[in-house]
């Protein structure tokens, strides 16, 4: 008898059908004041189905529980919890139009003593917010609508309902899972503070390392069986699991063993996942941040950098322009009036040689028109090289026509040329542009390789509006043909070139023949495309 | 900082707040359409005494509604209790202080009897009311077949319906009832004394409270609003004993719901039922309760209706159940449960028979009369549900 006395709570043959289904046969067991004990079991085992019986959501079918040495039969929550037998259930329900203190005291409310039970809200209040801070959550969440928590502050409202009055039997039916793993430890330390004050505790859990760490007797289901009831200090998880899984077939256990002691690990691990998962989120945001900024830069630079460019490059435009005029201006004035002055002397000289009567005088005097002739030939020759006189008149094709066949007369070289007769006219600034290219061409060819043919080809393509192709059969440029390695040996012949093609917005294309040789291929587009005679 | 306040304050208790609202804006247009005649003492005092039977009704069947159950049967009820009433002073020669509590304790049992089949067997509510209704429909013109109307000759049962609290007579204020004056001043000083003081309680434990410029404009506000009435009906004959009935039941059902546990296990049935069930709430034993509330105030709707007409006639109680639903609805209880107070079903009830009052003045036929006040309930049920999706 003296075992009865320190007896709180006896299951005798407990069971519960729900239909057919048998959910929980014959569960027997009997738990003294403080007594910590675990209920496990897979899914489907019986453990909610016994906790809801030990707190009257259901009536057992059969079997017997006794309280603090009664026979109680529960049909509702509030006989048991009249009896001080509080549960936190699977999946809390809670009451979406009220604030947290409101759910945490429903049925349980600290009210004034006498006929009229009224609230006595600020001491509830206080509670709540004890409770709140043993569970590490901000004070000020009393007064929060619960309508939009997530699933652990639910369980945590659930537990601080189970908590905030003093009971004698606490049912916690798998009430830790939902927690973080800070707080799971902050209810294991509170299960056990309980039990020292005397309070049995009923918990469930798939966490069987919880389970060893707070229990005195394990108890296990199986498919609505009981199969054991152990002392804690007396089995290993491996023995749970056996019975649990109702095998001992290694193939069968091991997994279940194994999630069973990983669970621990993989609850930590996770809530570590999730903090650094925080973390980076957070760098990130940062980092993205920085990116963009630079990129921002990147695109200011790169942009004052165009319009640099830009600005180069008119600049070089009107320079070659202003030098185009100079030399047409330079041109005319030779030919308008030093070409005009020498030929008015040589007339005055002509006539003062039929008044001359000394034969030796008058061969002087012709000797002297002969030179001036040359004179006036090598001017012409300067004015044309200055200013070809065809292109103002007579068009690029022209003036290339008679560009080469001088050149040819001077060099001996051989030009074999073709230009399209649909070029028509074009811009002056690109025919002239045209027209240097093909005389600097020629004369690189002429210095440097030893050519005996070139060919010339200038005609119209859809694409671009002028396309030029020259190549010679000469020796070819010793290496690759580098620009910059051109500029700084100060030949400015391809280099020249080639700024002039970029001026006009063209492609230059170098190549070296196979059979010796270079070949360039300009495509110039044209400002105004539809410039077609 | 004030308007800001005020506009936060208005945006939060829009759905408490916007009843009154409508009340006044009721009032003001009914004032200018007769010229006066709405707002006058006798007319202020006629409504509240009429609103008194249809009121009583609306505040028990607020909690009907809070937890998600429907009562038609109280208007029938009524009227039969009301008969009952009539036959015990005139044929049993009861006494009235025997009657009344007699008549109330049936009612409570007739309520009990309603909620049997509810709670027990799970019947819907609007069935088993229904059955309620026609069998009390049945019953009334049963127990007045033999006499018809039934006069009842009681002068201290009749004095509920048609009397007023008595006046001393002190020299001054001529034409002024001055005890209903001094009763609306110790009305004003106790409400601002207890307002003052659960403040200072709700701040002793940091609960979160109204601003203070808010606060006293809601004392100020309210003030005024008792001083005027007060004011108004001292003006006419004073407090008539319906309104001393209908405000004690409003006091009463007010302190109930909203600082007892009975009133959080009321609310917390009607929030979520099943959560109210594993938190240890006994949902039966207060569905019996709330139904058996309703039934004893069925009862002295029937009685406070019995002693106006000073009759207990056959068509007693016809509609009462609908006026008092529509009422509840218009003083913002919420149709989905949990939601609803008893004092804005009062001022429910008040908005409703003001319509009514308002329109009679008016000469407004009787078919358009049904189609205004349908319109407003309408708009105060939209009103509702809208409120409700955006905030709270």
């Amino acid at each position: 008898m003296s075992a009865d006395a320190r007896e709180l709570l006896r299951v005798d043959h407990l069971s519960r059908d729900f239909g057919t289904v048998r959910a929980l046969r014959d569960v027997t067991f009997s738990l003294a004041p403080g007594e910590v004990l675990g209920v496990v079991g897979q899914r489907g085992a019986g453990k909610s189905t016994l906790f809801q019986l030990l707190s009257g959501v259901h009536a057992p079918s059969g079997g017997e529980i006794t309280f603090d040495g009664r026979p109680v039969t529960f049909h509702t929550v509030s006989q048991a919890e009249k009896l001080g037998i509080v549960a936190v259930h699977q999946n809390p329900q809670l009451f979406e139009h009220m604030n947290v203190m409101h759910n945490v005291f429903m049925g349980r409310e600290i009210h004034g003593k006498g006929l009229v039970n009224f609230n006595r809200e600020g001491r509830m209040l206080q509670v709540t917010r004890d409770l709140l801070t043993a569970f590490d959550m901000p004070i000020d969440w009393a007064e929060e609508s619960v309508g939009s928590l997530s699933d652990e502050e639910m369980q945590i409202v659930a537990l601080a309902r189970a908590l905030c009055r003093p009971c004698r039997l606490l049912l916690l039916d798998d009430a830790l899972e939902a927690l973080s793993f800070a707080r799971q430890e902050l209810l294991l330390e509170r299960i056990k503070a309980l039990s020292e004050q005397q309070v049995t505790v009923i918990l469930s859990s798939d966490d069987l390392k919880q389970v060893f760490a707070v229990t005195d007797r394990i108890l296990i289901l199986y498919q609505g069986r009981q199969v054991a009831l152990r002392r804690t200090e007396d089995t290993t998880p491996r023995d749970i699991v056996e019975l649990m899984v109702g095998s001992n077939r290694q193939g069968r256990i091991t997994p279940v063993i194994w999630a069973y002691e990983s669970y621990h690990e993989a609850q930590k691990q996770t809530e570590y996942l999730r903090k650094a998962q925080r973390e980076l989120k957070r760098s990130l945001e940062e980092k993205d941040s920085i990116n963009q900024r630079l990129i921002e830069r990147l695109e200011n630079q790169v942009e004052a950098l165009d319009q640099l460019n830009m600005a180069l490059q008119e600049a070089g435009r009107r320079v070659l322009m202003e030098r185009e005029a100079e030399r047409k201006a330079l041109a005319r004035e030779l030919h308008d009036q030093i070409i005009q002055d020498l030929l008015s002397y040589n007339y005055q000289l002509e006539e003062a040689e039929s008044r001359v009567q000394g034969e030796e005088q008058r061969q002087e005097i012709v000797q002297i028109r002969n030179n001036i002739r040359q004179v006036v030939a090598s001017l012409r020759h300067v004015c044309s090289d200055l200013r070809p006189p065809t292109i103002d008149n007579h068009g690029l094709p022209a003036a290339i026509r008679s560009l080469i066949s001088k050149w040819t007369e001077q060099t001996g070289v051989l030009v074999e040329l073709d230009i399209d007769p649909d070029l028509g006219r074009l811009p002056e600034p690109i025919e002239l542009s045209v027209f240097r290219i093909v005389q600097e061409g020629l004369r690189n060819v002429q210095k440097h390789a030893e050519a005996s043919r070139v060919t010339l080809c200038l005609e119209r393509t859809p694409k671009a509006s002028l396309h030029v192709r020259m190549a010679d059969d000469g020796k070819g440029p010793e290496h690759p043909v580098d620009l910059a390695e051109l500029a700084e040996q100060n030949h400015f012949g391809l280099v020249g070139i080639s700024e002039r093609v970029s001026l006009m917005d063209g492609t230059l294309d170098l190549t070296c023949r196979r059979d010796g040789g270079l070949a360039w291929e300009i495509d110039i587009p044209s400002p105004y495309p539809s410039i077609h005679n | 900082m004030f308007l800001k306040n005020l506009q936060k304050l208005l945006r939060d208790n829009i759905r408490e707040y916007g009843m009154f609202i409508a009340l006044f804006v009721i009032m003001a247009i009914f004032t200018i359409t007769t010229d006066g005649i709405f707002i006058s003492s006798r007319n202020i005092s006629n409504l509240l005494n009429q609103t008194g039977y249809i009121a009583v009704l609306a505040v028990g069947m607020t909690l009907v509604i809070v937890i998600r159950h429907i009562d038609l049967s109280v208007g029938f009820l009524a009227g039969f209790l009301g008969a009952v009433a009539a036959i015990a002073l005139q044929f049993w020669g009861l006494p009235v202080y025997v009657v009344i509590p007699l008549i109330l304790a049936l009612g409570f049992i007739a309520g009990l009897i309603t909620a049997y089949p509810v709670a027990q067997l799970g019947i819907p509510s609007f069935v088993a009311s229904l059955a309620g209704w026609l069998i009390y429909r049945g019953l009334l013109l049963l127990v007045t077949a033999a006499t018809g109307t039934i006069i009842i000759q009681d002068d201290a049962f009749n004095a509920i319906g048609n009397g007023y609290i008595p006046d001393v007579n002190l020299g001054f204020l001529p034409g002024l009832h001055k005890i209903t004056l001094l009763l609306g001043l110790i009305a004003i000083v106790l409400f601002i004394i207890s307002s003052i003081n659960s403040r200072r309680k709700q701040q002793a434990y940091d609960f979160e409270v109204l601003p203070y410029d808010m606060f006293i404009l809601k004392l100020a506000f309210m003030s005024i609003l008792v001083g005027l009435i007060t004011w108004v009906l001292a003006g006419y004959n004073g407090l008539s004993w319906t309104v001393v009935v209908v405000l004690l039941v409003v006091g009463i059902y007010h302190f109930i719901s909203t600082q007892t546990v009975l009133g959080r296990h009321i609310y917390a049935i009607g929030g979520n039922p099943e959560a109210a069930e594993l938190s240890g709430v006994s949902v039966k034993r207060l569905t019996f309760i709330v139904f058996g509330s309703m039934g004893m105030l069925s009862a002295l709707s029937g009685m406070l209706f019995a002693s106006r007409l000073q009759s207990a006639t056959t068509q007693a109680g016809t509609l009462f159940e609908l006026d008092a639903i529509a009422a509840a609805y218009i003083g913002g209880v919420s149709a989905a449960g949990g939601v609803g107070q008893v004092t804005g079903s009062l001022v429910g009830a008040i908005v409703y028979m003001s319509l009514t009052s308002g329109m009679n003045l008016m000469n407004v036929d009787i078919a358009y009369q049904y189609v205004v006040r349908g319109a407003v309930l309408a708009a105060a049920v939209i009103f509702d549900v809208a409120t409700r999706r955006t905030g709270k």
